[in-house]
């Protein structure tokens, strides 16, 4: 079934197509919500509140740049949402830190441990992080959908990588310990 | 082989082609919302549309009992007053039958929700049963019946506390989803209701079909199922159950998560909906008459009024039904009070008494009467003939005749919210209950003032219609800052007849709430 039939039998609710949809997506769908989110369970309910939205608002898509795409920003802004007006966001050390590129010594570690530390990262910093690096969204626009100032986006990401890279060390070290003849 | 990289690019490639298989059960949770929804929203028409016509009804009862009560007195025509009470008695017979069903199939959904879940769940399961193909019974059995579980779960919740839903749901820590899930329901095309009951119907008719077929599948699940049920009445919140489900599904797969769940729940049975609040307000109380007329005395019919602005205060309790509907009590200390101008004034021997004035003091030796009527009021024989000279030597004061009237209120009100965030909007409409306490006439001039007596035909009780919209603001947890300007109808205030005197109290209600 082409595409954009499958879009418009979901835009008349029909049950099966809807089905189809979800199979067809909730692999991309969830690795986005795994990435926003703050663990498995987590994730699975933004999975769940963010199909549901999607198939709500299935009527708006104009079939206007890539569905794909469209699917993402939905779940991103369904993330996004749960985090808005939260006090705790703002928990986060705020002091600006100058921008720095941060080098690592990239070995095979593994994807699941980088979800991992991604996760385990403050809110905020982790939607930054996600948004900036991973998304290609510019500053600006992470400000925005925020309500934060650019500053503070540049300031969280700087302190999300060195979090990050405190924690690929870790795991560096802690491999050379156990095996130190692989150094 | 290691090589510098720069973190972005390294997070970027591990994640350019990411992606993950979320856990079976979550299209079946979709589904069952779904399906949910296609039902849920016939319900909250219903429950605006009950609201409205109980409003009415109250509204109607207490204005008619009112109106008859003030008509008993009045002989002159006892052709209306039966008119009246025959017109009362048809509309509530028209009314009634609706709101008996209503409030009916509502009372025996809520009161009986156990044995509702049973049913639905054997309905429900029916259903499931009968859809499934044999060949994907094995497999999906743990999956369906997940979903059975949520969606006779959900559907009970549905009919008889979708609203509950909501109220929890926007007060838990998924504050936002709720608002967002709202927001959808909103921008749901209005074709789906049509749609929304047949599935309810196809159910139930599966369900008594197939019912007997499944006898033993039924009873294992019933206590699982009653366990749940239980526990999601007590929460109110079908929205977490699902959730519960989701996370016990996980627990199974990975008992380390265990302890993160239970975190996860405890903020939110903690933020449960708080249905207390105490009120207390303060509001300049802005009186007025819809039409001329004087409850002191027939001849200052004509006279202009001018009301003053008085000060009302008062304390309120509140219970929140569910998100949307409070109902609310309290008591309010208002006053009244307006001045008859165009008076003239002065001492007499024989003096006529104001219709409406029981006199006390100067009272009995001041004689009232309006300019506007002086030219009348010169020709009338009693008093001119006797004394005619009275007229001449006596020195007329012009002034005001200056009426106040306090009150204790006690309202009751019910508040529906349209909208229902930090920010709220909501709609104002019940009933006061108003008990006399203030009660005097003066008569005021440049110079000075003199109690004249008091109004004899103030009755002790009376009612008021109230109609008001309510805006708030939330700011810290549980306090909210609140202006509501509402009016007040007064009805049955005076007895006897006033000349169409009708007054009312515009006030704008202003004060601080603490929920809890």
């Amino acid at each position: 079934m082409d595409l954009k039939e499958l879009i418009n039998d979901c835009k008349n609710n029909n049950r099966k197509a809807q089905e189809q949809l979800y199979r067809l997506y909730s692999g991309k769908l969830f690795a986005v919500c795994l990435k926003y989110s703050r663990n498995y369970t987590e994730a699975q309910d933004n999975l769940q509140d963010g199909f549901l939205i999607i198939f709500e608002k299935i009527g708006q898509f104009a079939f206007k740049g890539s569905f794909d795409g469209w699917l993402k920003r939905i779940m991103i802004n369904n993330v996004l949402q749960q985090y808005r007006n939260q006090t705790f966001l703002s928990l986060v050390n705020e002091d600006i830190v100058e921008d720095c590129e941060v080098d690592i010594d990239d070995d095979a570690i593994s994807l699941e441990y980088l979800l991992k530390i991604i996760q385990e990262l403050p809110d905020r910093y982790r939607l930054v992080f996600n948004l900036y690096v991973i998304d290609g969204y510019s500053h600006a626009e992470i400000a925005e959908m925020l309500t934060i100032n650019i500053g503070t986006s540049k300031s969280n990401l700087a302190r999300a990588r060195m979090i990050l890279k405190e924690k690929i060390d870790q795991l560096k070290n802690a491999e050379t310990k156990k095996f130190p003849s692989a150094k | 082989m290691s090589e510098r990289k720069n973190i972005d690019r390294l997070f970027q490639e591990k994640f350019k082609d990411f992606e993950a298989s979320p856990a079976d059960d979550v299209w079946g949770n979709i589904e069952a919302k779904l399906e949910d929804k296609k039902q849920r929203r016939v319900i909250p028409l219903w429950w605006k549309l009950s609201g409205v016509a109980a409003l009415l009804l109250i509204g109607l009862l207490v204005t008619k009992s009112v109106t008859n009560n003030a008509n008993v007195p009045n002989t002159n025509i006892p052709n209306n007053t039966i008119v009246v009470g025959v017109e009362s008695t048809n509309s509530i017979k028209n009314k009634t039958p609706d709101s008996t069903i209503e409030k009916g199939t509502m009372t025996t959904k809520v009161d009986s929700s156990q044995d509702i879940v049973t049913n639905n769940n054997s309905e429900a399961e029916g259903n499931q049963a009968q859809e499934n193909k044999p060949t994907n019974i094995e497999y999906d059995n743990l999956s369906k019946r997940n979903s059975v579980k949520i969606k006779s779960i959900k559907s009970l919740k549905n009919k008889a506390i979708a609203k509950e839903r909501e109220v929890s749901k926007s007060q838990s820590n998924d504050d936002q989803k709720g608002s967002s899930i709202a927001l959808q329901n909103n921008q749901t095309p209005v074709s789906d209701d049509e749609n929304r009951l047949t599935p309810s119907n196809d159910i139930s008719n599966n369900g008594k079909e197939t019912n007997t077929n499944f006898v033993p599948s039924k009873d294992i699940n019933l206590e699982s199922l009653k366990g749940k049920a239980v526990d999601a009445i007590v929460e109110k919140e079908s929205e977490k159950t699902l959730k519960d489900t989701t996370k016990a599904a996980i627990t199974q797969k990975n008992p380390l998560e265990e302890l993160l769940v239970a975190q996860d729940e405890k903020p939110k049975q903690e933020s449960k909906l708080n249905r207390w609040q105490i009120t207390s307000n303060i509001s300049p109380i802005f009186s007025g008459s819809l039409s001329n007329g004087s409850p002191i005395d027939s001849t200052l019919v004509n006279n202009s009024k001018s009301y003053n602005t008085n000060v009302g205060f008062g304390l309120g309790v509140s219970y929140a039904v569910n998100s949307k509907f409070t109902i609310r009590t309290g008591l309010n200390k208002l006053n009244m009070s307006y001045n008859t101008n165009d008076v003239f004034y002065y001492a007499s021997m024989q003096t006529r008494y104001l219709d409406g004035l029981s006199p006390t003091g100067a009272g009995y030796t001041l004689q009232v009467e309006s300019e506007i009527h002086s030219p009348s009021a010169t020709l009338l024989p009693s008093e001119n003939d006797l004394l005619a000279f009275e007229q001449v030597i006596v020195r007329k004061n012009k002034g005001s005749l200056y009426q106040e009237i306090g009150y204790l209120e006690m309202p009751w009100e019910m508040t529906y919210a349209v909208i229902e965030k930090r920010f709220g909007l909501k709609i104002i409409s019940g009933f006061s209950t108003l008990f006399l306490q203030d009660n005097a006439v003066s008569i005021v001039s440049d110079n000075r003032t003199t109690v004249l007596g008091r109004a004899n035909n103030l009755n002790k009780v009376h009612f008021s219609t109230n109609i008001g919209l309510g805006i708030k603001y939330g700011f810290m947890k549980s306090f909210e800052f609140n202006i509501e300007p509402t009016f007040k109808y007064q009805i049955n205030t005076f007895s006897g007849d006033v000349g169409n005197f009708k007054p009312y109290v515009f006030g704008i209600y202003s004060g601080i709430s603490y929920k809890f």
